[in-house]
């Protein structure tokens, strides 16, 4: 696999142990707090909402929104070396099986079977577990955020935040389901415009992602790209896991990552989707009772599926 | 995956610039900027700054060198704009 030219600089510090740096430092810092949460809720899963810089995915098919639904997918970045694990095996046999499971159709995604994920997926993977991104299953969804028809900020907000809430329960082996948006908030690569911040609008989305996030989905693409510049709109990818981040921790996650992105813009936006049946079970061991009647139910099973078992042609004769 | 990427390519690439071009069948405008470097060109061109960015690469140019350079400024002058802009 060829190394890509452009990882960017986070990947690089990564790469080179270049976090006690006095430069790098207060970024790094930054972190700490989110590694002791991280701790205490322990995800054991993750939906990373991320764009694709031009490694997995070319201008001539573009998909609006991609879910990796392979087991494994790799990277060429030198942080984290491939393969990672993902949730896929989960997502391949739920989908199209059952409404109940995470609904790849009901969410227009494209399957991708073959996928390699870029700085985007991988720079806050490690960041959010040094050195340890490898022991986290993931469900990596990928948003168009660089050929324009690009998907509306109220749609992606649609598509994807209010359908993984409440399916989190189809993530029946977790023990917390995390949520990841990464990407810029307020920048330009491209034109006489390049290199332009606002500060002001960065701020405010921050504030709205925790208190309301709804109301940064009135934002047409055109206006968003106005306000946030040209690669700015990759803040569609922070608006689409934003639901109902509410809360202190929340709160000082945004603000954490804020100080920190005043040095480099490539921020996450997290929540914990704690599934209700998982978090019991992992909360509370079921007790000896409990046990019981799941192995007598797992006992029984059987027993009905025979009874529903459909008549065999040899049978209808008898 | 974008064929700049493949193993070898960037080297064909630097190796004969008009060749490469050419064998792609880029326009005179297209190959024109490729040879000036001239990022502006070549997004005036049709081209797509999320790729480019790897061509840039490719030729030594990071994203804060071409940024220097659509805007007109120094590279230091461009950095210290981006540092500004977050204070």
């Amino acid at each position: 696999m060829p190394h890509d030219s452009h990882v960017p600089a986070i990947g690089n510090a990564i790469a080179r142990d270049a976090q006690r740096e006095p430069y790098w430092e207060p970024f790094f810092q930054g972190f700490e707090a989110v590694h002791s949460w991280l701790a205490r809720v322990r995800p054991d899963t993750v939906v990373m909402f991320y764009n694709d810089h031009g490694l997995n995915f070319f201008l001539d098919s573009m998909p609006t929104f991609a879910i990796g639904a392979a087991p494994s997918i790799a990277t060429p970045m030198k942080v984290g070396v491939c393969p990672w694990r993902t949730h896929s095996r989960r997502i391949r046999t739920c989908h199209g099986i059952s409404s109940r499971n995470l609904s790849v159709q009901a969410s227009d995604m494209t399957t991708c079977q073959k996928m390699l994920v870029d700085h985007a997926f991988v720079v806050p993977m490690e960041l959010l577990w040094p050195g340890a991104a490898r022991r986290v299953r993931t469900v990596p969804i990928a948003i168009n955020t660089v050929q324009h028809p690009l998907p509306s900020a109220s749609r992606c907000y649609a598509r994807s935040a209010k359908r993984l809430e409440g399916r989190s329960t189809h993530f029946r082996a977790t023990r917390a389901l995390l949520v990841v948006g990464t990407g810029g908030l307020s920048h330009q690569l491209d034109g006489q415009r390049a290199g332009f911040i606002n500060k002001e609008f960065d701020l405010m989305c921050m504030d709205k992602l925790v208190d309301d996030p709804e109301a940064l989905t009135g934002y047409t693409n055109r206006e968003l790209v106005e306000r946030a510049g040209a690669q700015g709109i990759e803040i569609l990818m922070w608006i689409a896991p934003a639901v109902r981040c509410r809360g202190p921790q929340a709160k000082c996650t945004a603000t954490t990552t804020f100080r920190s992105r005043t040095r480099l813009r490539d921020c996450c936006c997290w929540k914990v989707r704690q599934p209700r049946v998982a978090l019991r079970s992992w909360q509370k061991p079921p007790s000896v009772r409990q046990r019981r009647r799941a192995r007598i139910a797992r006992r029984r099973r059987p027993m009905i599926n025979a009874r529903r078992r459909p008549k065999q042609l040899g049978e209808e004769r008898l | 995956m974008l064929l700049l990427q493949q193993q070898g390519q960037p080297r064909r690439l630097l190796e004969d610039q008009e060749a490469y071009c050419a064998r792609y069948g880029l326009d005179q405008a297209q190959c024109d900027a490729v040879r000036r470097r001239d990022v502006l060109g070549l997004l005036e061109a049709g081209g797509n700054i999320y790729y480019l960015a790897k061509l840039a690469g490719i030729f030594h140019l990071g994203v804060q060198d071409i940024g220097a350079q659509q805007t007109g400024m120094t590279l230091d002058d461009f950095k210290a704009k981006l540092a500004d802009a977050g204070k």
